[in-house]
């Protein structure tokens, strides 16, 4: 059961936070005149990205862990493009001073590596289960 | 024959309320290699202490110990060391079996530190895998020349002969599991694997069959006898009068002071 | 598998004992977070504060009256801002006694002109008298400032074709500066004589920043280097002077002594911030040896049954120093990389909040520092089972296997 949850809480809690943040305490340039900059596809691009690393992790909860070590390398996988959409993919705006710049890009990025870094030891721990499985 | 353990008037005193009081008063004792030797007495009557100051942990007070002809006194904490891994096998009661070690790791433990840290001390050449330390008897027995297929591909001579001992043991199919998933029984024989690991000349049992059932007892008595047999001295503490059959001399211990039964 | 060696017994002891490891890693990852983490802040003010004060060469500062605070903001890190007198003051100024060399900047803050542009401050300075910027300037580049041109702060978002766009204008960008940690990473730098042209476009763009009547001969601050005399009294011979012209209720700032209060109370912060973490890290520790203290009792039949096995003493002392180790090097490499990763890629974010100078140190710095966090968590890890380790290498060991144990 903690081997559960520690393999899906972190995808759940990141997955929602990746969702979320660019569109609340992260936000990114409102769209003006119709013309949308960078950020905003970055932000929308992250909402995809987090719901879909939740509900991977929803989706953990039950299921055995061989199968949830394959969500898990999907959870790590989907991280690493949460990191690479505001950094090489889409991208921010380039003003350093932006919010998108100062607090969305690096908002995102730290999400995603957490969330890669957990997913991959979660990976790990539900490949390595069925050794200990009585336990 | 030299005697492999000799005791000279051998004594530790300790102080209790301010009074020194000797746990162990001018011991004299022998055991030849291949003697088996048991010592009875109700607890605390200074058997525990006799067996640290044998192993060299406790330092006599008065007298000596001479184990494999060389005083104990005189060793260093490295060759003391040494000596316990080498000479001496100690079959300890169950709970000194280590509970973060599978029972596999356990019993290799003995031969790792002498590989990693006292072949310096030590002149003694890495084991060989044929060795046959492991009782004769009980193998003819209980288990014939049966060995797993998949162990001939572990060429690593150290788990090789774990997997020996804990075979003519009868508990070799429990090696990946840890101590605290074995019965009394189960724990006692590996830990007699585990004293057996690096073939010693001396075995010390204390309190072998402790809380022990009367099968499990007689596996480990004849284990111990087929020790014996093999031509180590053995030499066990013990209150239980069933192990009592199995030797060939009994001495009786009684407030420090050692005698023929 | 490869079977147990004395090397990787200490980590089959880690890996048996999850929660015991898992509590005394945490205690170790939020030292190290402590104390890396604080370092690393401190570093980067310290190093924004450098950066402040060698940015800083003007002795005194005379600005129109009741903008001595905008001003001084606009030293540290704060608000753009937009004040202005004539440039008459200048020479006025110029002749008061104790007056080294002097020069005249102007200051206007743009708007956000494009969409996803910030507010940006307009720094117009003199070249054939600045003593102040042009030196760090011409530190990055070489040729001479053309009208029309800026140069900009680290931070301005030069668009792809060169330029950058206030009041509806595209200038043309020289160069851009590396970051300074302060306000001046917002700026954009023109000479003197590009300001009426801002200005005509500010008032083209529906803004005007300054009235046309004064866009040339508007100035926002006269910076002077004294010939040695003390920056106040020098202040008091600029009232003398201009009082004559019938000009009085100027306001005087002092770059020095903006300099030495932030830094003063920058010390002071992280003389606070010193302590707390020392106090910090003595409880850290006190746990700690608690909890080896008492995994040395729990665990005395398991040295005892290394010793009936034939470990020497060193042997067992290897064990648990390499336990510890061990805890001490996850836990540094967990708070090192979680506190790095909380810091370095907020540090626009954390600059801006803090409204000191705050400038980011080099890699080779934060890598000395990563070096440090480590050597300090290994040795917090060590110093826990000091203890323990003196008493396992006690010459009679109590490690003796006793009566019905």
């Amino acid at each position: 059961m903690t081997r559960k949850l520690f393999a899906t809480l972190p995808a759940i809690v990141l997955g929602a936070l990746i969702a979320v943040a660019p569109q609340t305490f992260a936000y990114v340039c409102k769209v003006e005149d119709g013309m949308k900059m960078a950020c905003h596809y970055t932000a929308q691009a992250a909402l995809g990205l987090g719901v879909v690393i939740a509900l991977l992790g929803v989706i953990g909860l039950f299921v055995d862990s061989k199968v949830r070590a394959g969500l898990d390398i999907a959870v790590a996988l989907n991280a690493a493009f949460v990191v690479a959409v505001p950094t090489v993919l889409i991208g921010v705006c380039k003003g350093a001073m932006m919010h998108c710049h100062m607090v969305t890009l690096p908002t995102l990025i730290v999400l995603g590596v957490l969330a890669v870094v957990l997913a991959a030891i979660a990976a790990w721990l539900d490949l390595n289960a069925p050794k200990n499985a009585k336990r | 024959m030299d005697a492999m353990l000799e005791t000279h008037d051998l004594t530790r005193e300790f102080r209790r309320r301010g009074k020194p009081f000797a746990a162990v008063d001018h011991v004299n004792l022998t055991v030849a290699p291949g003697e088996f030797v048991a010592i009875v007495g109700r607890s605390g009557n200074g058997k525990s202490t006799l067996l640290n100051l044998i192993t060299g942990l406790l330092r006599p007070t008065g007298g000596s110990v001479t184990v494999d002809g060389r005083d104990v006194a005189s060793l260093d904490d490295r060759e003391a060391s040494a000596m316990r891994n080498r000479t001496i096998g100690f079959v300890t009661q169950s709970a000194t079996l280590l509970a973060n070690l599978t029972v596999l790791d356990n019993v290799i433990l003995p031969a790792a530190m002498a590989g990693d840290a006292l072949r310096d001390t030590d002149g003694r050449p890495d084991m060989d895998a044929t060795g046959d330390a492991v009782p004769s008897a009980s193998r003819d027995d209980d288990m014939p020349d049966v060995i797993a297929p998949e162990r001939l591909d572990d060429d690593d001579p150290l788990t090789f002969r774990a997997h020996d001992l804990l075979q003519s043991l009868q508990v070799d199919d429990l090696a990946g599991c840890y101590p605290k998933e074995l019965s009394g029984g189960e724990m006692r024989r590996v830990s007699i694997a585990r004293a057996l690991m690096n073939r010693p000349k001396l075995l010390i049992a204390d309190e072998p069959t402790g809380d022990l059932d009367a099968e499990s007892t007689a596996i480990v008595m004849r284990l111990l006898r087929d020790v014996a047999d093999g031509g180590t001295a053995v030499l066990m503490v013990t209150h239980d009068p069933d192990a009592l059959a199995y030797v060939d001399r009994t001495l009786r211990m009684d407030r420090g002071l050692l005698s023929e039964a | 598998m490869p079977h147990v060696t004395l090397k990787s017994l200490p980590f089959e002891n880690l890996k048996r004992k999850p929660f015991r490891t898992a509590a005394l890693v945490i205690v170790v990852t939020m030292l190290t977070v402590a104390f890396y983490g604080g370092a690393l802040l401190a570093t980067n003010l310290k190093a924004g504060l450098n950066s402040m004060q060698e940015r800083m060469g003007a002795d005194l500062m005379v600005v129109p009256q009741n903008t001595g605070t905008k001003a001084e903001a606009l030293l540290t890190s704060g608000s753009s801002s937009t004040f202005y007198f004539t440039n008459d003051i200048e020479r006025a100024v110029a002749s008061a006694d104790g007056v080294g060399q002097v020069t005249a900047q102007t200051y206007i803050s743009s708007l956000a002109a494009a969409c996803c542009d910030e507010k940006v401050q307009i720094i117009g300075f003199d070249p054939a008298t600045d003593f102040v910027i042009e030196p760090w300037i011409t530190s990055q580049y070489d040729g001479a400032l053309k009208d029309g041109e800026v140069v900009a702060g680290a931070n301005i978002n030069v668009s792809a074709n060169g330029t950058i766009k206030l009041y509806n204008h595209e200038f043309p960008v020289a160069a851009q500066l590396a970051s300074a940690g302060t306000s001046l990473d917002n700026s954009v730098f023109v000479n003197e004589t590009t300001i009426p042209a801002v200005v005509s476009y500010s008032a083209k763009a529906g803004h005007a920043a300054i009235p046309a009547e004064y866009a040339d001969k508007a100035i926002s601050a006269v910076l002077i280097r004294t010939d040695g005399a003390e920056a106040k009294t020098v202040a008091a011979n600029i009232a003398e002077t201009v009082k004559a012209d019938g000009v009085t209720g100027l306001g005087y700032v002092y770059p020095g002594g903006v300099t030495a209060s932030t830094k003063a109370s920058l010390d002071a912060i992280i003389g606070y911030a010193g302590l707390f973490l020392a106090v910090f890290w003595i409880m850290g520790l006190v746990v700690l040896l608690a909890v080896f203290a008492s995994a040395m009792n729990e665990r005395k039949r398991e040295f005892a049954a290394y010793r009936i096995m034939g470990a020497t003493r060193g042997m067992l002392v290897g064990v648990i120093v390499r336990e510890s180790a061990a805890v001490g090097l996850i836990g540094g490499v967990i708070g090192i990389a979680g506190a790095s990763l909380a810091i370095l890629p907020f540090n626009t974010l954390i600059g801006q909040r803090l409204q000191l100078p705050y400038l980011q140190t080099g890699v080779a710095t934060v890598l000395a520092l990563v070096v440090a966090g480590l050597v300090f968590a290994v040795a917090t890890g060590l110093a826990a089972s000091v203890v323990s380790a003196v008493r396992l290498s006690a010459p009679e060991t109590y490690l003796t296997l006793r009566e019905g144990e």
